[in-house]
C-alpha cells in the first residue's frame, strides 16, 4: 500500500509536466520520433499547483541502481541508460545498441554459445541464459556472464555457469551477488553465487518454471509457470536447503463462472512492486467469462506476499443490479445479452492483451506495461484495480510478438523486442492522466530472420493474431514454444436450439461454465447423439475433451494428423485449426483467393521447422529404463506396434479403444478410434491422454486394464521400468 | 482509452490549469449533489473557487456502524478526490459517516450515459445501485452507488453504457468501480476507471 500512496503523489506530479509535454506532442507529435528522452517531472511549480493537496512527485535517484530490473527479460538497459541489449534466441545473439538511439542507430550483435530466453544488466555485467549449449550432449543450459569493455557496447565473456537443461528465467538479489535461474522443461530452479560462479543449489519445482522474482528481503523467492495457475514460493535463499511451496492463485476470480476456480496458461513472468507486498502475475485465464472470450481471458493476478493469496475478490452471484431501460432491451435478443451484463462478471477487451509475455512496472503513472505477443502491442494497465487487466488505460502498436520490455529511467520511453519481426520497438509511453499524442512507435530492425522470409510468414502467424487464422489469439497461445499449455479444451459442435440462432461450426472452448454460458447467449444446445434431432439445452456436457497437443519435435511425419486420423498432412490439420481455432465463422477470410493456402503452406513450415524441441540429454539407458524398453517393444505389452518403436508412430492411422467413462462436463465420445499420438518428450507433457484425465504416468499404466496394449500383468518393478523408459522417449 | 479526441484538443488549456481543473472538478457537470462547500456557501456576484478536494486520510472513516445517510445529510456530505478517477467531471464521490455514495452523470457530450451497474464482488450488505431511465430510453443520465466503507471490504461493480452503432444500439460494459480496506490499510481506496 505505500507503493500505492507513493505513486498517488507521483502520478499528480505528472500532471505538472503534462503541459510541456502534451503541447510539445501535439506541436511536433506525429511526425517525430523519440530520441533522447524528456527529463524527468519535477516539483511542482505554478500558483495553481502550489494550491493543490497534491504531493511533490519523488526526486530521480541520485545514484543509478546496480540493476534497473532485477528480473530478466529479452530487453535491459543499463543503469546508466547508455545502452540496451537484447537476447534473441532466434538468432542465438544478444544483440546491442547505444543510447540514446541516433538516427541510424549501429546494431552490435555477439554470436552465443546457444540459444538465450532472457537477460539481466548488472552494473557493467550483462548476464544472458542460455536454454542449451548448442552441441553439448548433456542439453545443459547456461548463465553466461558478459562485461563491457570500455564506454562501448562490445562484450567480453567472463565466465559461464552451467544449468539444468532448458534454462529460461532468471533474477537477481537486491545486493547483486546472488542469480536464481528457472529452467523450464527440467523443472528446475537454481541459485547461483555471482561471486564465485558456482551453483549453489537447484531445487524441483512444478512443471514449466519461467519467470522468476526476488522480494526486496533478499530471501523469498516467487516463481511463475507456464502451465496451471499456482506459483512457487522459495524461502531461504541463502540457506543450503531452500523450502519451496506451491500457492494456489485461482486465475482471474472476477471472471470465473460459479462454482468454477481457474486454470492458467501463460505464466511467463513474475513482477514485485517496489515494497515486495505484491506480485503480478500477467497470463491467461482459461474458462473465464467474457465476451467473445472462447478461449478465455488474459488477465493479471496479483499476489499479496504477506499472506499468499490472491488480491481480487472472487465473483458472485445474486448480486445488486439495475439497469436503463433501453439497456435492458438490448440484452434480451440472442447474442446481444452478453456475458457481463447478463451474468455478471468484470468485462475485458479479451484480445486486446492476448498472450501477456512481459511486463514492466510503470509506478511514475501508477501502472504497468505488458508486452501482448498474440496483438502485438503493449498494453498499460492500471495498477491500483485487484486485477489491472480490467483497468486497460491505453495501447501502444509494437512490432510482430513482443517478448520483452524494458524501460527508460524516467519512464516514459520502452524498448520492447519483437520476436517475430526481429525489431526493437521504441514506445514513446503517454502522460497518465489523458490520451494526449505522442510520438509513433519506432522500429529498429536488428536482424532478419535466419529461417528466411517463407518461415517468417509462418513464425508471424505461429505468435500473433491473424483474420484468418486465428483473430483473437496465435497459435503460441495454446502452443507456447510450441509445447502445449496443459489444458483439456472441449470441442464442441453447438446446434441452434431456437428459431432465431444460428449452429456453429466446430470450435474449442475452454471452460464448461464458459461454454454454457455461450449457449445460453446464443440459443445454442448440443445435438444428442442418441436421439437424432433432438437438442440439449440442459445442464449436460458440452464437447469432446481435448487436450491441447505438442507440437515441437512432433509434427514431422508426412500425416495423418487429428485426433482421429482425419487430415490426411499436416497442411490439412493447419487448414482445419482455421475453423476449429476461433469463434465466429471467418471462413470468408480463407476461401476463393488463396489466403489459406499461402498461411497453411507457411505455418506447416514453421511448425515443422522452427519449432525448437525441448532437450533431451543424450546418454546410455540404466538398467531400469533398459528393461522398460524390452517390455515396451515386447509383443506382450506391445506397446510400439501402436507408438512406435521410440515413440515415433509408424503407422498414424486411427485405432479403437475401449471406452473410458465420459469426463465431468464433457460429451460422451462417438469416435472411439483415436490417432497413436507421439510418445516423444512424453516426461514432460503431463497430464496424459487426449482428454487430460491421467495427472501421471503411473495413474495412466496403474488404470490402463489392457486397454492399450497389456499391461495388467506387469509387476510394480516392471510398471516402474516401462515408466522409466517412457521418460527417456 | 478514455478520453476523445477533443480533450486532446484542449489539452493544452486544461493542462496549464491542470491541479484546479483536474483535481477539483467534481462539482461540474450538472451534479444533483452539491458539494460540501457549495452547498454550504450563499450565492454571491463573484463564486469563491472551490476548495481543492483531498483523498480520504486515516481517521476519516469511522469504524462504528450508523445507518444509511438520508438525503438531507448527502446534501451536506463531503466530496473526496477518489484514489484513481478517470471519469473526472462526470463521477464523483461523497463521504457521510463511513457511508460512500458515488454518483456518475451523463457528460455534456451525452458520451457517458449511466446504462447501467452490477455489482461483481464483495459483500452485497447495505450497497445500494441506482440507474435513471428516460423516456428516450438513450441510456439514462445517472449512476449511483450508495455502500458503507467497513475494514475488509473489496467491493467491485462494473458499469454498462448504452452504444448506438450502425447496426443499432448494444450494452457495453464501460467503467470499473472498486472500493476496498484491506487489513492493514488505515483507510479504504476508491478506483474508478
Amino acid at each position: 500500500m505505500a507503493d500505492g500512496r507513493r505513486r498517488r503523489g507521483a502520478r499528480r506530479g505528472w500532471i505538472v509536466a503534462l503541459g510541456v509535454t502534451a503541447l510539445a506532442a501535439g506541436v511536433a507529435g506525429a511526425c517525430t520520433e523519440p530520441t533522447a528522452p524528456p527529463a524527468p517531472s519535477g516539483a511542482p511549480s505554478g500558483s495553481a499547483v502550489a494550491d493543490a493537496p497534491v504531493s511533490a512527485p519523488p526526486p530521480p535517484p541520485a545514484a543509478a541502481p546496480v540493476s534497473p530490473v532485477r528480473e530478466g527479460s529479452t530487453v535491459a538497459r543499463t543503469p546508466d541508460e547508455d545502452a540496451i541489449f537484447i537476447a534473441d534466441e532466434d538468432a542465438t545473439s544478444l544483440h546491442a545498441l547505444a543510447l540514446p538511439l541516433g538516427r541510424t542507430p549501429a546494431v552490435t550483435s555477439t554470436p552465443l554459445p546457444g540459444r538465450p530466453a532472457s537477460l539481466v544488466v548488472s552494473g557493467r555485467r550483462v548476464l544472458v541464459v542460455v536454454r542449451q549449449i548448442d552441441g553439448d550432449v548433456t542439453a545443459q543450459g547456461a548463465l553466461v556472464v558478459f562485461e563491457r569493455k570500455g564506454d562501448g557496447v562490445e562484450l567480453a565473456e567472463l565466465g559461464r555457469v552451467l544449468l539444468p537443461p532448458d534454462a529460461w528465467g532468471v533474477a537477481l538479489s537486491p545486493d547483486g551477488a546472488l542469480a536464481l535461474v528457472t529452467s523450464a522443461w527440467t523443472h528446475q530452479l537454481s541459485a547461483i553465487d555471482l561471486g564465485k560462479r558456482e551453483v549453489l543449489w537447484s531445487v524441483d519445482l512444478a512443471r514449466e518454471p519461467r519467470g522468476v522474482t526476488i522480494l526486496p528481503g533478499g530471501d523469498t523467492a516467487y516463481v511463475s509457470h507456464l502451465i496451471g495457475s499456482g506459483v512457487t514460493r522459495v524461502d531461504g535463499l541463502r540457506s543450503e536447503k531452500p523450502t519451496v511451496k506451491r500457492i494456489d492463485l485461482p486465475a482471474s476470480p472476477l471472471r470465473s463462472p460459479a462454482k468454477e476456480t481457474l486454470s492458467a496458461s501463460l505464466g511467463y513472468v513474475a513482477v514485485p512492486s517496489a515494497s515486495g507486498d505484491r506480485v503480478y502475475f500477467p497470463r491467461h485465464a482459461l474458462g473465464a467469462m467474457g465476451k467473445d472470450a472462447w478461449f478465455g481471458v488474459p488477465t493479471v493476478d496479483v499476489l499479496l506476499t504477506s499472506k499468499d493469496s490472491a488480491l481480487a475478490p472472487r465473483r458472485r452471484d445474486g448480486m445488486p443490479v439495475m439497469f436503463e431501460k433501453g439497456v435492458a432491451e438490448t440484452m434480451k435478443r440472442p447474442g446481444e445479452a452478453w456475458l457481463a451484463g447478463k451474468w455478471g462478471a468484470v468485462e475485458s477487451k479479451v484480445n486486446v492483451m492476448a498472450q501477456p509475455r512481459a511486463a514492466a512496472l510503470r509506478p511514475s503513472a501508477g501502472t504497468m506495461v505488458v508486452a501482448s505477443e498474440g496483438a502485438g502491442q503493449l498494453v498499460e494497465l492500471d495498477t491500483a484495480f485487484t486485477d489491472p487487466s480490467i483497468a486497460v488505460v491505453r495501447t501502444y502498436p509494437t512490432g510482430g510478438a513482443p517478448s520483452g520490455v524494458a524501460l527508460s529511467r524516467d519512464e516514459r520511453t520502452a524498448y520492447v523486442f519483437c520476436r517475430s519481426t526481429f525489431d526493437l520497438s521504441v514506445v514513446s509511453l503517454a502522460p497518465p492522466i489523458a490520451d494526449v499524442l505522442v510520438a509513433p512507435t519506432r522500429t529498429v530492425h536488428l536482424t532478419d530472420d535466419p529461417l528466411g522470409e517463407e518461415l517468417n510468414k509462418g513464425r508471424r502467424l505461429f505468435y500473433g493474431q491473424d483474420a484468418a487464422v486465428a483473430p483473437d489469439v496465435g497459435c503460441a497461445g495454446c502452443h507456447p514454444d510450441g509445447r502445449e499449455d496443459a489444458h483439456t479444451w472441449h470441442e464442441a459442435s453447438l446446434v441452434a436450439a431456437t428459431s432465431s440462432a444460428t449452429s456453429r461450426p466446430p470450435s474449442f472452448l475452454s471452460g464448461y461454465g464458459e461454454a454454457r454460458l455461450f449457449m445460453e447467449v446464443y440459443g445454442l444446445g448440443v445435438a444428442s447423439p442418441k436421439a437424432k434431432g433432438e437438442v440439449i439445452t440442459g445442464p449436460l456436457g458440452v464437447g469432446y475433451p481435448r487436450q491441447t497437443p505438442m507440437l515441437a519435435g512432433r509434427v514431422s511425419a508426412a500425416g495423418p494428423y487429428g485426433w482421429h486420423a482425419e487430415a490426411k498432412t499436416i497442411e490439412a490439420r493447419v487448414q482445419e485449426g482455421f475453423e476449429l481455432h476461433q469463434w465466429h465463422d471467418n471462413t470468408r477470410y480463407w476461401t476463393g483467393d488463396g489466403w489459406a493456402e499461402g498461411r497453411t503452406r507457411s505455418l506447416a513450415l514453421f511448425v515443422r521447422k522452427g519449432l525448437v524441441p525441448p532437450p533431451v540429454p543424450k546418454r546410455p539407458l540404466t538398467p531400469e529404463e533398459t528393461k522398460g524398453k524390452q517390455i515396451y517393444e515386447g509383443s506382450t505389452a506391445d506397446c510400439a506396434r501402436c507408438h512406435g518403436p521410440e515413440g515415433e508412430p509408424k503407422d498414424r492411422s486411427a485405432t479403437a479403444l475401449n471406452a473410458l467413462p465420459t469426463m465431468p462436463g464433457f460429451e460422451a465420445e462417438e469416435d472411439l478410434k483415436f490417432k497413436p499420438p507421439n510418445l516423444q518428450f512424453l516426461a514432460g507433457t503431463a497430464p496424459y491422454m487426449h482428454d487430460g484425465r491421467y495427472d501421471s504416468l503411473e495413474s495412466l499404466i496403474d488404470d490402463n486394464h489392457d486397454r492399450m496394449g497389456k499391461t495388467s500383468h506387469l509387476s510394480e518393478t516392471e510398471r516402474a521400468a516401462l515408466i522409466a523408459y517412457l521418460r527417456t522417449l | 482509452m478514455i478520453r476523445t479526441h477533443h480533450v486532446v484538443v484542449s489539452l493544452g488549456v486544461v493542462v496549464l490549469s491542470a491541479a484546479t481543473v483536474v483535481l477539483a472538478a467534481p462539482s461540474g457537470g450538472g451534479s444533483a449533489a452539491p458539494s460540501a462547500s457549495g452547498a454550504a456557501s450563499a450565492p454571491s456576484a463573484r463564486p469563491s473557487p472551490p476548495k481543492p478536494l483531498t483523498l480520504l486520510a486515516k481517521g476519516d472513516i469511522p469504524e462504528t456502524e450508523s445507518p444509511p445517510p438520508k438525503l438531507s445529510e448527502w446534501r451536506s456530505g463531503r466530496v473526496v478526490l477518489m484514489d484513481v478517477n478517470s471519469r473526472l467531471g462526470e463521477c464523483k464521490a461523497t463521504i457521510v459517516r463511513e457511508w460512500v455514495q458515488v454518483d456518475c452523470q451523463k457528460d455534456e457530450w451525452g458520451i457517458r450515459p449511466g446504462g447501467g451497474i452490477r455489482q461483481i464482488a464483495g459483500d452485497p450488505k447495505g450497497v445500494g445501485v441506482f440507474v435513471s431511465s428516460n423516456d428516450r430510453n438513450d441510456g439514462g443520465k445517472d449512476a449511483n452507488i450508495v455502500m458503507p466503507l467497513r475494514r475488509g471490504d473489496d467491493r467491485v461493480f462494473q458499469f454498462f453504457d448504452l452504444h448506438m452503432g450502425v447496426y443499432g444500439s448494444s450494452a457495453v460494459a464501460s467503467s470499473v468501480l472498486e472500493e476496498r480496506w484491506l487489513d492493514g490499510e488505515d483507510r479504504p481506496t476508491l478506483v474508478l476507471r
